[in-house]
């Protein structure tokens, strides 16, 4: 990729919201690390790489790293899945399910118009062929929707992304949608848990107003707060996901750094007002 | 309190019958073409006077997928009245109405109100389930059919307000007959068929409304 002018835009479509700011040193640091290879850079500088990360990646260098950082760049992963074409127009038991949601995937973003609904059509499809163990779970029309905005519609690399990040080990994505949504039903235990030693008395609260946390954690953690917070801050959010690949520990400390924040605030509510306080957080 | 009346309500039905812009247009009276994918649940409440009575609606909207079943028992619990949606342009989505009931009785009590909605009915040229053919199946599982329009708002209040009548015969019955445990209606099955009077008659069961109140 070439580097952008210092104060260049935002690639279009990559956000809704303002991107943060990045300074003049910023840029000329992330085109330094370009220039080098981003997973050189990884490979030989990984703490200086992740503080960098955690400041946010420039937009115009954020699906470069991202593919770097997911090694697309592995040869015999690319074979794979390198039967796109076919397994993105071969029907299969989840097109009809798939059809129905790609009209309602960022439905708001002008953007996300009917040409890359389609994209976002074949990509799931193939997905979905390329490995019928899971095939389509709603909730991936959101991710593989991200890394269409993110790659600016590239369909064979975001499908790749999307492989990776659902079964490879490092990302393991595909247990939030399995059958039975095994990842889910952990994480949303380890949630309770980690309440219950940090933040005791909101999760009784909690149970004396009939409230479950759960219902609402569904949408954050099958979204990955995709649908949940401005996309501004969910490009943030995706660059230390995807980079550093603890995606367990991201999910869990959201969750339990909320209920920190906001204890005092739930504490005063009762049933109703803490309803709708908890569905508006995972639903800007 | 500002209710008479509070009542838990389900909204439950396959991908696409149009729950979510059913519960827009009676909620805010609005519609939209490009929903967005129902994750886990959605939530709102409404209040609507029935009868000279204020009643308070707490409505969940569910997603459809099939997949999600597994986490759904944390939705039905208390359940007060469950609204079983289905697109009549969509006789898949019609055949899967058996399906809907038996796994939400596993979860609510027999004799929690039951309702199916034939949604989408201002598309009378794609129609795939004739209004005779649900009635029927609707006489046979002893509930009330409504067809209804969230587009054109057609039937929307009205399905809500049939079934919070229902609730409020039955809370009233159940307050005039003292509390009975859940196991008294015991027996009392889905399959009992009812008088279909209108607005009221689904709810045949004896016991108590669930853990609703």
């Amino acid at each position: 990729m070439a580097a952008a002018p210092t104060n260049a835009p935002a690639p279009k479509g990559t956000c809704k919201g303002p991107e943060h700011e990045v300074s003049s040193s910023e840029m000329s640091k992330w085109r330094e690390m370009v220039d080098i290879g981003i997973a050189q850079y990884m490979r030989a500088h990984p703490d200086r790489f992740h503080r960098r990360v955690r400041r946010g990646i420039p937009p115009q260098f954020r699906w470069q790293v991202w593919k770097a950082a997911v090694r697309l760049d592995d040869e015999s992963f690319l074979s794979q899945t390198a039967d796109y074409c076919k397994l993105s127009t071969t029907k299969n038991d989840w097109t009809p399910l798939i059809d129905i949601d790609i009209a309602r995937t960022f439905p708001e973003l002008k953007t996300f118009d009917a040409p890359q609904q389609q994209r976002l059509k074949r990509v799931l499809n193939a997905y979905a062929g390329y490995n019928p163990a899971v095939g389509y779970c709603q909730g991936m029309n959101f991710v593989a929707g991200l890394l269409l905005l993110v790659s600016e519609n590239c369909e064979e690399e975001s499908f790749a992304v999307l492989v990776r990040l659902m079964d490879h080990k490092d990302f393991g994505l595909s247990g939030f949608y399995m059958e039975r949504l095994p990842l889910l039903r952990r994480y949303l235990r380890a949630c309770d848990r980690l309440v219950a030693e940090t933040v005791p008395e909101l999760r009784e609260h909690f149970i004396r107003e009939n409230v479950q946390p759960a219902v609402y954690l569904h949408q954050w953690f099958l979204t990955l707060f995709i649908n949940c917070f401005p996309l501004s801050m969910v490009m943030i959010i995706w660059d230390v996901i995807v980079c550093e690949a603890r995606l367990g520990q991201w999910c869990l400390t959201f969750y339990v750094m909320g209920c920190q924040v906001l204890k005092d605030s739930l504490l005063s509510m009762h049933f109703e007002e803490l309803n709708s306080v908890l569905m508006q957080i995972g639903a800007p | 309190r500002d209710y008479d009346h509070l009542f838990k309500l389900v909204l439950i039905g396959d991908s696409g019958a149009g729950k979510s812009c059913l519960l827009l247009r009676f909620a805010d009276d609005a519609f939209t073409e490009s929903y967005i994918t129902t994750i886990g649940v959605d939530f709102r409440f409404k209040t609507i006077p029935v009868d000279k009575k204020t009643i308070k609606l707490q409505i969940w909207d569910t997603a459809g997928q099939e997949r999600f079943r597994t986490i759904t028992s944390a939705y039905y619990r208390g359940a007060d009245g469950i609204i079983l949606v289905y697109d009549i342009c969509d006789r898949e989505s019609f055949a899967h109405v058996d399906e809907w009931l038996n796994e939400v009785n596993r979860y609510v009590n027999e004799s929690t109100c039951k309702i199916l909605i034939g949604n989408k009915c201002d598309m009378e040229s794609e129609r795939q389930v004739s209004t005779e053919e649900a009635k029927k199946k609707a006489d046979d599982l002893g509930i009330a059919y409504i067809e209804c329009s969230a587009k054109e708002a057609t039937n929307v209040e009205q399905a809500f307000q049939m079934m919070s009548a229902e609730l409020i015969e039955k809370r009233q019955k159940q307050g005039a007959g003292g509390r009975s445990g859940p196991s008294a209606g015991g027996g009392v099955g889905l399959l009992q068929p009812k008088n279909r009077e209108a607005g009221k008659g689904s709810c045949g069961g004896l016991g108590s409304c669930g853990g609703g109140d």
